[in-house]
């Protein structure tokens, strides 16, 4: 056979461990170097572009030029929440003072799903989503997949970054997309036994709805062509070990896991020993914070973890809380320098549970229910699995004066009010008023009775 | 080669990028050479070179340098 004219990269390029062995095995004074010269950009460029960014630092004294170490930037540089710029989207819509790019620069919009009540607008331009696409490549090339491979994108293209960052990585990468949008879950199966991808992007949930599915149409997913399953969203594989175990079965892949944030970065690929994440260092600066004291929690230790993008220019978020508890290491057996989060997410400062991919606030919840007359402010959470698939129900108290027979109408009420602002299809049943247990102090809410194997670590008590 | 010299060269491309797209007036071309000029300032990015956050605000400090 001739010398091959058409070829992506060249011999050597495919034989590497790593998509770039130079910044992923770079020394961490040369990373930390690099960081504190990045931040220094970055802190100017939010300032002069960043209307929020500028109030919010002549707020706290601070000016670009203050920050001299990294230190400096950890205790300097004010947190931001979420909470501290959703709402100046109302009054300047579509993105409000976060906004740093012109409007002819950006091309892509998103939004989260809005289950804290109000979705989160998220800008981004052509540069951020050639950055923000990159990061999933580092987790492609970890896992073993390559750009012949092809991917097959079980969801249905809406306006949430995730998946749409993971096109953007896969065209990236030189792999092959294939789009599996619109279809339900047996169209998916279909198509998939037609088109034979070798990759499956979807939640890990999802992934294992399908292999339920094909098995009732007699169909065993492990004997297909898909070789790697890969997966974000929800906590998957690497950070649920029985998770893990479920997915490989089911469809004879090996199956890998990305932590992303929509507004920041798709920022952590999977590490290919399985066991966390690495955080894409060439993308976003993180350090973990002890949420109680505000100090930086140090390695081992679980903390929240705190980060800044260098990749989203079109919406800078500086020591960004994540509210994701963590815990770091420095060093790796894959070889890799950067950050390691051990297991990925380990639990939330605020409660989130991830319900088939949709975050679910319990908060969001009690908003619901509290607009609904006779309903009380009692409710319960309860956290299942049934079939393979995490499902949430949700326990309330009518008020003692609603007749019992009026019950079942309000749960539906509740159930449909609920879908309309959370995007999810939650069970909710009625309990007789006053059989809830009552707290003198913090209020439980949520009650986890999934197996202990499929839930994430802090969330096993 | 080493990391050191192919980054030289990438340096000297997006320079000779800048010179072909200046002034040019040829919508397609002008935006294909952006695009070439911010893979070729990510490439430089991912091979951990102290950067400006875009190849846009580069130029302008080239600007400003040959106007002091």
């Amino acid at each position: 056979m001739g010398s091959r004219p058409f070829r992506f990269l060249s011999a050597r390029a495919e034989n590497s461990d790593y998509w770039n062995e130079v910044t992923e095995t770079m020394p961490r004074d040369r990373l930390d170097g690099l960081h504190l010269k990045r931040l220094r950009r970055l802190l100017a460029f939010a300032y002069d572009h960043s209307a929020f960014y500028r109030d919010k630092l002549d707020a706290a004294g601070i000016k670009p030029g203050d920050i001299e170490s990294l230190a400096d930037f950890k205790r300097k540089i004010p947190l931001t929440d979420k909470t501290d710029f959703v709402h100046l989207q109302g009054e300047q819509p579509p993105y409000g003072p976060t906004q740093a790019l012109p409007q002819d620069l950006i091309v892509h919009h998103s939004e989260t799903s809005g289950t804290t009540g109000v979705p989160l607008a998220i800008p981004f331009s052509m540069y951020d989503t050639i950055r923000y696409g990159e990061s999933w490549t580092y987790g492609y090339w970890a896992l073993g997949i390559r750009p012949g491979d092809s991917f097959y994108f079980a969801f249905p293209w809406g306006n949430f970054a995730g998946f749409w960052s993971a096109y953007w990585g896969v065209r990236r990468f030189g792999a092959t997309v294939i789009s599996g949008g619109g279809l339900d879950t047996k169209g998916h199966i279909a198509a998939i036994q037609r088109l034979k991808p070798t990759v499956l992007i979807s939640t890990p949930t999802f992934a294992l709805r399908m292999a339920e599915v094909a098995r009732e149409m007699g169909i065993d997913l492990a004997e297909s062509s898909v070789r790697f399953t890969y997966h974000a969203g929800e906590p998957g594989p690497t950070a649920l070990p029985a998770m893990r175990k479920r997915l490989e079965a089911a469809w004879g892949a090996t199956a890998g896991e990305l932590l992303g944030i929509a507004e920041i970065d798709a920022l952590a690929p999977g590490c290919p020993l399985g066991d966390g994440v690495h955080v894409n260092e060439m993308n976003v600066f993180s350090w973990v914070m002890n949420p109680e004291t505000g100090a930086e929690a140090g390695e081992g230790e679980i903390g929240e973890h705190i980060v800044t993008s260098y990749s989203n220019n079109a919406q800078p978020l500086l020591n960004y809380r994540t509210h994701d508890l963590v815990r770091f290491r420095r060093a790796c057996g894959c070889g890799r320098s950067w950050l390691k989060f051990e297991g990925s997410v380990l639990g939330r400062t605020d409660f989130m549970v991830t319900v088939r991919g949709t975050n679910v606030y319990p908060t969001a919840i009690e908003n619901v229910l509290g607009g609904i007359a006779d309903v009380s402010s009692h409710y319960q959470l309860i956290l299942k699995q049934e079939k393979g698939n995490d499902v949430m129900v949700v326990r309330f108290e009518p008020t003692k004066e609603s007749p019992s027979a009026r019950w079942p109408a309000l749960a539906r009420r509740a159930g449909d009010e609920i879908h309309a602002a959370l995007h999810v299809r939650l069970e909710v049943e009625p309990v007789a008023p006053e059989t809830l247990p009552r707290y003198d102090l913090k209020t439980r809410r949520i009650f986890d009775e999934r197996p202990k194997e499929f839930r994430r670590e802090l969330d096993r008590d | 080669m080493t990391i050191e010299r192919r980054i030289e060269k990438v340096k000297h491309a997006r320079a000779l990028i800048g010179e072909a797209m200046a002034e040019c007036g040829i919508p397609q071309f002008e935006s294909l050479l952006r695009d070439a000029d911010m893979y070729l300032h990510w490439s430089l990015w991912t091979l951990g070179e102290d950067m400006e956050m875009r190849p846009e605000l580069e130029s302008q400090a080239a600007v400003r340098t040959m106007a002091r």
